[in-house]
């Protein structure tokens, strides 16, 4: 049985998307899984969505390096959206960055949960989400 | 007669060489310090002069005196009666009667005040010669017209001239050098609103009652010129007019060569920093180019590798297959970039040419002609302003191909691609200005990404992000600068400077 949450990743590298896609399809963690290429394109299927709470993720898995609107412009922009979603939102910074800059920056965002570093493997997914399901957050 | 003699301490006296007697004046018996009833004789006369070269020279005066009737005049020190030295003139005169002196009369002046000014005088001048003699300063001085009237050992020693060779012959413009009196007169013929030139450039200033403090190069007999701080000025006399000139000079060459090498181990301080900055900030822009490049293909290939590992089907592990080679591709073409980065960064001599503009524009029109005809696009030029530079040819072709086909591959759908090149002189540097009318980056969001590497702003199957990366490592490897403006959808500059 899957479980009952929509997963968004956004990130412009095809093969992440490709291995991603396949884990949490795999592993049946979701019942949804939406793919952006950059945050241009998430943030505006969450505003043509966000009186939809249903339709809207419920986690996003959040690349920093994209081109058009990276991750910390795709968070500006969804700070300001924030108040009309009527859903409780998990936001994960993903990237194979690990420039203390970028960690620093991401933790400074008190929307962004936690900030994980590429490579992650199909295990460390499931533990997240079977953490948050335990967290009763959904 | 007696008052006068009192206000100048003059005294008598006279020896009866007959009746062996002597008689003081009131004067002599105060120059003495004797009671006024005091009877002195020869003997007693004598042992007032101090032992030593006073008596011996009286003894020896009166002697003369006495035997052959030559008359003396001898300054000499008495002891007085109260025991103080005092200095005297003695002037003695002689009556000579059948050939032999009967009498001797004279004066006796107490001109102790004198001798001790006199004293004082030759005091001073030894002082003040030996300061002007010491050490190697040279002091000269001058009449009004600039003729040498001192010229002491410093001088001599700096100068190699002597003392005899330039005193009332020569003037100090010929230990200057020339050009600096000549810049220095045109100074200061502007400020006076006069004609100032020759010995006077070197005393306007005292003459104005200012002294002058300048450093100057003074040049030594043998044509050898060192530097000096001068000190100059007027001499002035008692009616407060000015007599001359009083010029100081110190030798500052091993201050000058001390500041100099001060200034030279900042200088290579600077550079040093300079250096260890620019490396340190490669460095830094490496940490993070492998960061963010290198470790993401990499963790896609542990993903895939995962997945087939993991995977059973023949379907599966060949579509992972194909992923593997998208992400060995990627990975393949990120290393030969930073390869390429590599040599740049480390080639530190490049070969200089003188390259033309046009020229540079008419080849890589030629290579990218296909796609020129393809978008149609109207390249235009002006190179009217700077037509040539000196730089590296490989650098500049690359420059030249990558912002060209850079503003190619952006045109706007919507209108016809037109892109202008231009150069201009700008602060004493060449820049070249690329400008097109294409699709245009939000500088605001993307400026301070624009040449990092992998980093692309247009969802563009063809943008890699390393196009205007290689460029930029290639100006900047060359001491230059690139930017950009932009606007989006009104189109891109981008601005070398060389």
């Amino acid at each position: 049985m899957s479980k009952p949450f929509i997963i968004c990743i956004v990130d412009d590298d095809a093969v992440y998307q490709f291995t991603t896609r396949k884990t949490i399809e795999v592993h049946n963690l979701a019942r949804k899984i939406l793919i952006f290429s950059d945050g241009e394109e998430a943030i505006n299927f969450m505003i043509d969505n966000v009186a939809n709470a249903t339709d809207l993720p419920d986690i996003i898995f959040l690349d920093i390096n994209m081109p058009i609107m990276d991750g910390f412009q795709f968070m500006e922009e969804y700070v300001l959206l924030k108040p009309r979603i009527g859903k409780r939102i998990t936001i994960y910074m993903v990237t194979s960055s690990v420039d203390s800059e970028d960690i620093e920056r991401a933790k400074s965002i008190s929307e962004i949960s936690d900030y994980i570093v590429k490579p992650i493997n199909p295990e460390q997914f499931k533990e997240i989400i079977n953490a948050l399901e335990a967290e009763g957050k959904f | 007669m007696e008052k006068t003699n009192e206000i100048s301490r003059i005294g008598t006296w006279e020896v009866d060489l007959v009746n062996n007697k002597i008689i003081w004046s009131k004067i002599t018996k105060e120059i003495h310090e004797v009671s006024p009833d005091f009877e002195p004789d020869l003997e007693t006369a004598i042992d007032f002069f101090k032992e030593g070269n006073s008596k011996k020279t009286i003894t020896e005066v009166v002697n003369e005196a006495i035997v052959h009737g030559s008359p003396y005049d001898v300054e000499l020190e008495i002891i007085t009666a109260k025991n103080r030295i005092v200095w005297v003139r003695a002037i003695g005169q002689t009556e000579i009667v059948d050939d032999k002196c009967i009498r001797l009369y004279g004066v006796f002046q107490d001109i102790n005040e004198l001798k001790l000014a006199e004293e004082k005088i030759i005091r001073t001048n030894t002082e003040l010669n030996a300061i002007l003699n010491s050490g190697p300063i040279s002091i000269i001085t001058t009449d009004m017209n600039g003729l040498i009237t001192h010229f002491n050992k410093g001088a001599e020693q700096l100068l190699q001239y002597t003392a005899n060779e330039v005193i009332g012959k020569l003037t100090p413009v010929v230990i200057h050098l020339e050009e600096e009196v000549t810049n220095r007169g045109k100074e200061l013929s502007e400020l006076y609103k006069k004609e100032i030139s020759g010995f006077n450039v070197l005393v306007e200033k005292a003459k104005r009652g200012e002294y002058e403090s300048r450093q100057w190069t003074y040049i030594k007999k043998d044509g050898t010129q060192f530097p000096v701080e001068l000190l100059v000025t007027a001499l002035i006399n008692l009616k407060n007019e000015i007599t001359g000139f009083l010029g100081v000079g110190t030798d500052i060459s091993a201050r000058i060569a001390s500041e100099k090498e001060i200034l030279d181990a900042k200088n290579s301080l600077e550079l040093l920093t300079k250096q260890l900055t620019k490396q340190n900030n490669q460095l830094a822009s490496f940490a993070h180019i492998t960061s963010h490049n290198l470790r993401s293909p990499v963790s896609n290939l542990n993903s895939l590798l995962y997945f087939y590992n993991n995977s059973e089907s023949m379907e599966d592990k060949a579509e992972l297959f194909e992923k593997f080679e998208i992400v060995i591709n990627h990975l393949t073409s990120t290393l030969n970039t930073l390869v390429d980065t590599l040599k740049i960064k480390e080639e530190t001599t490049h070969e200089i040419e003188k390259l033309v503009f046009d020229d540079l524009l008419n080849k890589t029109k030629e290579i990218l002609s296909g796609q020129i005809i393809e978008t149609q696009a109207h390249i235009t030029s002006d190179f009217s302003k700077a037509q040539k530079i000196n730089y590296s040819r490989t650098y500049l072709e690359s420059i030249f191909l990558n912002l060209i086909s850079n503003a190619i591959k952006y045109q706007s759908p919507e209108r016809a691609l037109k892109i202008h090149l231009e150069t201009i002189h700008q602060n004493g540097k060449t820049e070249l200005i690329i400008t097109d009318n294409g699709l245009g980056i939000d500088m605001e969001k993307h400026g301070s990404k624009l040449f990092g590497l992998n980093k692309t702003f247009h969802r563009h199957a063809e943008a890699k992000g390393i196009g205007l990366y290689l460029t930029k490592t290639q100006i900047d490897s060359m001491g230059g600068n690139i930017s950009a403006k932009s606007k989006v959808n009104e189109g891109t500059s981008f601005i070398v400077t060389f």
